[in-house]
This record gives structure tokens, C-alpha cells and sequence, in this order.
């Protein structure tokens, strides 16, 4: 793909001169940095603890679910978050998911890795809540609810200087409205390879599709944002 | 996608660092949490769905009566037509509940159900002339009678697995829809005298394909 790499490192480049938050900035002269994923991929013991708690509570152990929830509770709401673009609507679908978890919480089998399967429960609460919006409006088509929220509330905040800082949340924001542009099903995907440190099997599993699909909606989405901020990066000259 | 390009993307600001950054909601309080199975009482209900799956079988054989040459049919042929349904169902009933990563679940159920069929099929063609021929009008009745015997296993099925399916629920509720019709075609093998392929494949197996429809059908009350 030479033409698309070229064009890529074309709009890098000029991304860089506008926004030192990117990779090709030099970071000892533009300590700005626009924050990356809140969450960041956990670590095996991380997993092997998740999976502890969630076999205790599967097995009736109610202390188990607020162990749970803390170490759960972040990773679904930023899927949430990014998939629906807005953070309070997350947290009501938060709560949702986790109700669903403990109402579930006796099929889960034993070994089972946990978060493909919570990720996929919290899917599945985000699928059922854009249906209930639909059928409460057939005319609005499923997009993000971005809003009746600030931006403020969403973007990233640097203690750098005012113009950096104005940078940064611009980059964030154009990324925002692509992942807003996309398809549920691309958005879906991108969230959870790109921020939710998935591999694209697991993805597949919570997806309920297949790897390929899930690399073509990666690449797809990949693109879009890609193309947003080199329309972004050449109007800013 | 090449290697700048996805360090690009890597590279990405995350456009909801602030707002996750933010202390998460307070979780839901335990007094308000419903009332939830764990795993070892669903193990009891699944337990519990089957038993009563097996007995309403019996029941209907108790009612309608076994096959008129039980006594005459070749033992082989017979424990064939009973026990190829059976592990048909076994393998679909796997791929329903089975939780795992690393694969597409709906790929991977239509596999494992497609190698249920393939048995069931098979079971089919090497006790094909253990009972009599029939004409086709004679398939008809057993396609009533395996849905009748699919019916009970399948509601009971649904109830057992109902909100238990977190990803691929209406794969996972087809394999179960067609685990019920193989215990109805097994039964079946007892009360039917036919002998014929297609009597048996149709006649017997339509109750895997209408589970597998009706499953289909109610996947979105097996959904966690």
C-alpha cells in the first residue's frame, strides 16, 4: 500500500507541525502530549486476578462483585464511552451491563476468559439500547449522542501551554467525530482493538463474527480516521 | 495496513481520557441486585431441564406405544437409529454452551452442528432398511410426531439457557434447538417402525431442522 503510506506520512508530517501530540513530534520539544487510552492493556496478572473474581462470584461469592466492578468497571465503560460518545449515557449502560453480568453470572464457565465475555455483554446492552431508540424514533438513524454533553467533559486536558492544550483537544476531537462517523459495527471494532488492547480474536468472539471481519472493519475504520485528519491537517494549511 | 500507519493509529489521543479519568459510578447496591443463579444452581437447572426433557419423552412413548417389531428389528440397525440422534445432540448441545475465545463463534457452532447433522445423516444411511420401506405419505406423521417430542426438550431447553448466551446467541440457540430435535428423532427410533432413508432422514430429522428454526427464532431471550 505505497500510496496510501505516502499519503499517510504526507498528513503526518503536517500533523506533527500542528499538533506535537503525534508521533513524529519530537517530544523533548513538545512535551504536550495528547493522553492515550485511559485504560491501559492490563497485564496477565491483571487477567488471572479478573478471572479469580469472576469464578468466586460465579460461584456465589457476593464480595467477589466489587472486585469486579473496580477492576471490570473501567474497561466497559470506556468501550461504552467511545462506542456511544457519551459518558453519561456509559455510565447508565455501566450500570445495565453490570446487572446483566450478575444476572449471567452462573453460565459463565469456569477457565473462560472474562473480558471478551463482559465486553460482549456490554455490546449487547449498547445493541439493545440504540434498538430502544429507534423504536422510540425510527426517523434517527444510530449515531453518537454527542450532543447534550460538553466537549469540554470528553476531551483531553494537558497542563502544557493554552495553545498546545488547544492542539491537543482539537486532534482529540477530530478523532471524536470520525469514530462518530463511522458504522456501529466499524466503530465497534476499532474501539476494541485500538483502545481496549483486544486481539483480534477476542474481538471476533465479542463481535460474534469472524477475524477477517474484524481486520476488514479495523482497516476500514482505520482509513476513515486516517482521512479525516489529513482533510483536518491540509485545511490548517 | 503498514507499519507507519499503524503506529499512527496508535498514536491516536483518546478522545475520553478526561472523562474516564473521572472516578467510576458507584456500583449497583447488592440490595438492589436481583435474585441470580450461580453456577452450580444452573448446573442443577440444566440437570434438572434434562431429566424432565427425558421423562416427557417417555411419556409420549408411554402414550403412543413402542414400535410394533421392537422385538423383530436387527439390534444394531435399532441401537444405531438411537444412538446417532444422541451423540448428534450431544455435540450440538456442546457447541451451544460451550464458552471459549480464539474463535468465531458462530463458525464455530455451525461446525460443530454440521458435524451433528453429518452423524445423524450417516446414523440414517447404515440402518436404512432396518424396518419397512413406506411410501412417502408415511413421513408426514413422524414429522408431527418429532416435532411434538422436540417441543417439551425445547421449551425446557430455552428455559434452562435463557440469558446465558453472551456472544453468538442466535448460533448458540439454533444448536440448541437442534440438540432437542435429535432427542425427539432418538425417541422417535422407538415408536417408528419406518426403515427408509428418506423416511428417516425427513421424517425423523425434520425436528433438528424446525429446534434449529424455532431456536433461531427465540435467540433474543437466550441473549445475556
Amino acid at each position: 500500500m505505497p500510496a496510501l503510506t505516502g499519503l499517510a506520512y504526507g498528513w503526518e508530517c503536517a500533523l506533527a507541525r500542528r499538533w506535537p501530540g503525534t508521533a513524529m513530534a519530537d517530544d523533548a520539544k513538545a512535551p504536550t502530549r495528547a493522553p492515550r487510552a485511559a485504560v491501559a492493556d492490563p497485564g496477565p496478572r491483571e487477567y488471572a486476578a479478573l478471572n479469580d473474581a469472576m469464578d468466586r462470584y460465579a460461584r456465589g461469592e457476593a464480595a467477589a462483585f466489587s472486585v469486579l466492578y473496580e477492576r471490570l468497571g473501567p474497561r466497559l465503560r470506556g468501550f461504552l464511552m467511545r462506542v456511544s460518545g457519551n459518558p453519561a449515557t456509559a455510565d447508565d449502560l455501566l450500570q445495565e451491563s453490570f446487572l446483566r453480568i450478575h444476572r449471567a453470572r452462573g453460565a459463565f464457565s469456569a477457565g473462560a476468559p472474562v473480558v471478551p465475555w463482559a465486553l460482549s455483554i456490554a455490546r449487547n446492552v449498547y445493541r439493545d439500547h440504540l434498538r430502544r431508540k429507534k423504536l422510540r424514533d425510527p426517523a434517527i438513524a444510530p449515531r453518537y449522542e454527542d450532543d447534550d454533553d460538553s466537549p469540554e467533559e470528553r476531551l483531553p486536558s494537558t497542563a502544557g501551554h493554552p495553545e498546545e492544550l488547544a492542539v491537543a483537544r482539537e486532534a482529540a476531537d477530530i478523532v471524536r467525530r470520525a469514530l462518530a462517523a463511522l458504522p456501529v459495527s466499524q466503530r465497534e471494532a476499532f474501539v476494541l482493538l485500538r483502545f481496549e488492547h483486544l486481539s483480534v480474536e477476542e474481538a471476533a468472539e465479542v463481535l460474534g463474527t469472524t477475524a477477517t471481519a474484524v481486520k476488514l472493519r479495523k482497516f476500514r475504520a482505520a482509513e476513515a480516521i486516517r482521512e479525516a485528519l489529513a482533510k483536518r491537517s491540509e485545511e490548517a494549511g | 495496513m503498514s507499519r507507519p500507519e499503524e503506529d499512527l493509529l496508535n498514536d491516536l489521543p483518546d478522545p475520553f481520557a478526561e472523562a474516564l479519568a473521572r472516578p467510576l459510578p458507584a456500583p449497583p447496591a447488592a440490595a438492589a441486585l436481583p435474585p441470580a443463579k450461580t453456577r452450580d444452581a444452573v448446573g442443577r437447572l440444566r440437570l434438572a431441564a434434562l431429566l424432565a426433557a427425558i421423562s416427557y419423552e417417555g411419556l409420549l412413548l408411554a402414550i403412543t406405544g413402542l414400535r410394533s417389531d421392537l422385538g423383530a428389528a436387527p439390534r444394531a440397525a435399532l441401537a444405531l437409529l438411537v444412538v446417532s440422534p444422541l451423540i448428534a445432540g450431544g455435540l450440538a448441545l456442546y457447541a451451544a454452551s460451550r464458552t471459549s475465545s480464539g474463535a468465531s463463534v458462530p463458525a464455530r457452532v455451525a461446525g460443530w452442528t454440521a458435524l451433528a447433522a453429518s452423524i445423524f445423516a450417516a446414523g440414517a444411511v447404515i440402518a436404512e432398511g432396518s424396518g419397512h420401506a413406506g411410501h412417502a405419505a408415511s413421513v408426514w406423521p413422524c414429522v408431527l410426531m418429532t416435532l411434538l417430542l422436540g417441543a417439551g426438550p425445547l421449551a425446557l431447553g430455552l428455559f434452562a439457557f435463557r440469558g446465558a448466551f453472551a456472544t453468538g446467541a442466535p448460533a448458540r440457540s439454533a444448536a440448541l434447538g437442534v440438540a432437542c430435535g435429535a432427542l425427539a428423532a432418538s425417541t422417535l427410533a422407538l415408536e417408528c417402525a419406518g426403515g427408509g432413508f428418506t423416511h428417516l432422514l425427513v421424517g425423523h430429522g425434520a425436528g433438528m431442522l424446525a429446534g434449529g428454526l424455532a431456536g433461531l427464532a427465540l435467540s433474543r431471550s437466550q441473549r445475556a
